[in-house]
């Protein structure tokens, strides 16, 4: 049994076999033999040897010196397949482990194939798949005909890989996967998107997952903590069983609950909103109940085609208009930088605190100024609001607004239409904005507060640094302040606020959000059931109590506690999923 | 019992590859003599397994020490460093 720890992206538990891509495509279906077979199952492993080795012979005769140099590589096979140290281990792991041959001969060849990757030679490196070939052979001619392939699986499994190409998932019968984990990958990785869109749990960043587990491996996959399990014990698997099984019951209940509006039970409406990434989640998003797309993140559309124009993107901003039916749209301008690298862009020390979001695209004025041409023109087909990431001073602001206008006087004075009155906001996500939103309210249509980047440049934590992922805490007084602050201004100056990132996804936090007076959130659309059903279970100035007490405390630890406390009171069945 | 050993720096190009230890592995066969390959700061390993002498991971530049111990370890020492001296005749 091992415990890996990485990014959770897609909610959800699953307990199921593993599938690995890359380095295997052969499943392996029992992994252990009683005792009294051990002797046999040697057997087995030898006699597969021998007649792996006379397939190989009939190849090698077979291509005769017409393919010299394929019939010398089948001959390099034959003499790893005949190796004495693999044979010794193999046999050594089915004596002490009471593996079945082809379970022991794949723990055998992963440890091998580690260690020629390990070596970071190029040249041994492509060795690794004469590897994995030897096994593939040697694992059919054990497996006979109860080889599976990936199209046509029979059971459920869970897809291990490196990492998730959009090649590879195209090949899954999405039927029978059930949960992916992958060594990289953040939250709007591909594996991240898929898990989201197919509505099955995935961990990203587990670092050596693809290696560390074997084919056929029992892995469970807990989507909400981030948690992947290699070979549970039998009391892990009645915990995760018993979750899975109160999760889906609850998901099911909320989902179908999706469509009440999220209103407190003294009245107070909150529209709770969805984050998406791609045009094709849209669709799940209102099936989830969102009243609209408060987050519309485009990097994508400029890192898969850094030369997209105009067009391309307005095609993606037509194709999600279209599938909202007149529900609200919010795009944000490019935040590229940071963690999302441009083909071709800076090498920076500390990029986080460099040029990104707004800063490049105010230095890379011809994609923001061909994005904005789209937005302004797809306002037109539907209520589109357009959101300038990472704003944080005055002149930054009054930069982009100018933009924003020569871009206007381009269009009308090339006869283009377009929507003249598009309503235009920031996202406040640096302090310093934070602290002069007075001054901002003034000059723009609403205020959405991204917490995830405001979490970090308030605390100087990097939120992708392990070592310091304790000090990244959402509920510290100081972050605590500057929402309050945004919300009281925007409520003087009738301008909307509403908050989009991690922070409104944990429901715990969402009392304290409402008790300080947001109206608008904006969270990932498989979360919406959740927190509309939470929002509905709240009394209005209940809450208010709640967050004048919190925002009184000194410590986020306390303010945490608080909020669980709260939240094991008032709706106890959605907390103990955490 | 008859133990030898000696030390070879490694000057094929491409190292101790896949191939080359191949060809090595053939020749150690040959002899009964136990034959046992260490890359010179390194691990040692069974010089009869194609498998365990590409994870030393040898390099153009490297030292290996091969070992012999048996009958016929003088035979199969004098054997094995010619083919790593000749470049394993050029595979």
């Amino acid at each position: 049994m091992e415990i890996r720890h990485g990014i959770p992206v897609s909610p959800g538990i699953v307990i199921a076999e593993a599938l690995v891509l890359d380095s295997e495509k052969l499943r392996i279906p029992q992994r252990f033999v009683e005792k009294g077979l051990i002797e046999s199952e040697i057997g087995r492993f030898k006699q597969a040897v021998d007649d792996s080795n006379r397939t190989l012979d009939t190849e090698i005769a077979r291509l005769g010196e017409e393919i010299e140099i394929h019939a010398r590589i089948l001959g390099v096979h034959q003499d790893l397949a005949s190796d004495p140290v693999l044979h010794s281990e193999v046999e050594q792991a089915i004596r002490d482990n009471s593996y079945t041959a082809e379970h022991a001969l794949s723990k055998v060849m992963n440890r091998y194939v580690r260690k020629l990757q390990d070596l970071k030679s190029p040249i041994l490196s492509e060795r690794v798949h004469d590897l994995q070939d030897v096994e593939k052979l040697l694992l059919s001619t054990l497996l006979g005909k109860r080889i599976e392939g990936l199209s046509n699986l029979k059971d459920e499994v869970v897809v291990i890989a490196h990492n998730l190409t959009p090649a590879q998932t195209a090949k899954l019968d999405p039927e029978m996967v059930k949960g992916f984990a992958t060594d990289v990958g953040g939250k709007t990785s591909h594996t991240a998107i898929m898990g989201r869109a197919l509505g099955i749990p995935a961990v990203v960043g587990l670092e050596d997952i693809a290696t560390a587990v074997v084919g056929g491996d029992l892995i469970v996959i807990d989507g909400y903590r981030g948690v992947v399990v290699i070979d549970p014990d039998e009391g892990q698997i009645a915990e995760y069983s018993a979750r899975a099984r109160k999760m889906q019951s609850l998901a099911k209940r909320l989902k179908s609950q999706a469509k009440l509006p999220a209103e407190t039970i003294d009245g107070h409406r909150i529209e709770v909103h969805a984050n998406i990434e791609l045009p094709s989640e849209v669709k799940s998003a209102v099936e989830c109940g969102a009243s609209g797309i408060g987050l519309y993140r485009t990097e994508f559309i400029h890192l898969q085609a850094p030369t997209a124009g105009e067009e391309v993107h307005f095609e993606n901003y037509r194709s999600v208009i279209e599938s909202l039916g007149g529900l609200p749209l919010t795009v944000r301008t490019l935040d590229l930088g940071g963690d999302k690298l441009p083909e071709g862009g800076l090498e920076e020390e500390n990029p986080f605190l460099g040029c990104r979001s707004i800063r490049w695209c105010l230095a890379n004025p011809k994609p923001f100024r061909a994005q904005i041409r789209a937005i302004l023109r797809a306002g037109l087909l539907g209520p589109v609001r357009l959101m300038l990431p990472m704003i944080t001073s005055i002149s930054e602001l009054d930069r982009s607004l100018q933009i924003i206008d020569e871009v206007s006087d381009e269009l009308r004075a090339e006869g283009v239409e377009f929507d003249e009155n598009i309503p235009i906001g920031v996202m406040v996500e640096v302090p310093s904005l934070a602290l002069i939103a007075s001054h901002v309210a003034g000059r723009v249509s609403f205020l959405s507060v991204g917490t995830n980047d405001l979490v970090q440049y308030t605390l100087a934590v990097d939120r992708g640094n392990e070592h310091v992922a304790d000090l990244y805490d959402p509920m510290h007084p100081a972050v605590l302040h500057l929402i309050l602050q945004l919300v009281r201004t925007g409520q003087e100056h009738s301008v909307r606020v509403s908050l989009c990132g991690e922070m409104a996804s944990e429901s715990i936090y969402l009392p304290l959000l409402v008790g300080m007076g947001l109206r608008e959130i904006s969270v990932s659309p498989q979360l919406i059931p959740e927190v509309k059903q939470v929002i509905r279970s709240l009394v209005d100035y209940e809450v208010r109590e709640l967050s004048a007490r919190c925002l009184q405390m000194s410590d986020g630890e306390q303010i945490t506690r608080e909020l669980h406390h709260w939240a094991v009171d008032h709706f106890p069945e959605v907390v103990d999923r955490f | 019992m008859n133990q030898l050993s000696q030390v070879i720096k490694i000057t094929h190009d491409s190292g101790l590859h896949a191939r080359a230890s191949t060809e090595f592995v053939r020749l150690a066969q040959r002899f009964e003599a136990e034959i046992t390959v260490t890359r010179v700061g390194g691990s040692t390993v069974d010089g009869k397994s194609t498998i365990a002498i590409m994870t030393l991971g040898a390099q153009l530049g490297d030292e290996i020490k091969i070992q012999t111990n048996g009958s016929d370890a003088a035979e199969a020492l004098e054997a094995l460093s010619n083919l790593v001296r000749h470049d394993f005749h050029g595979v």
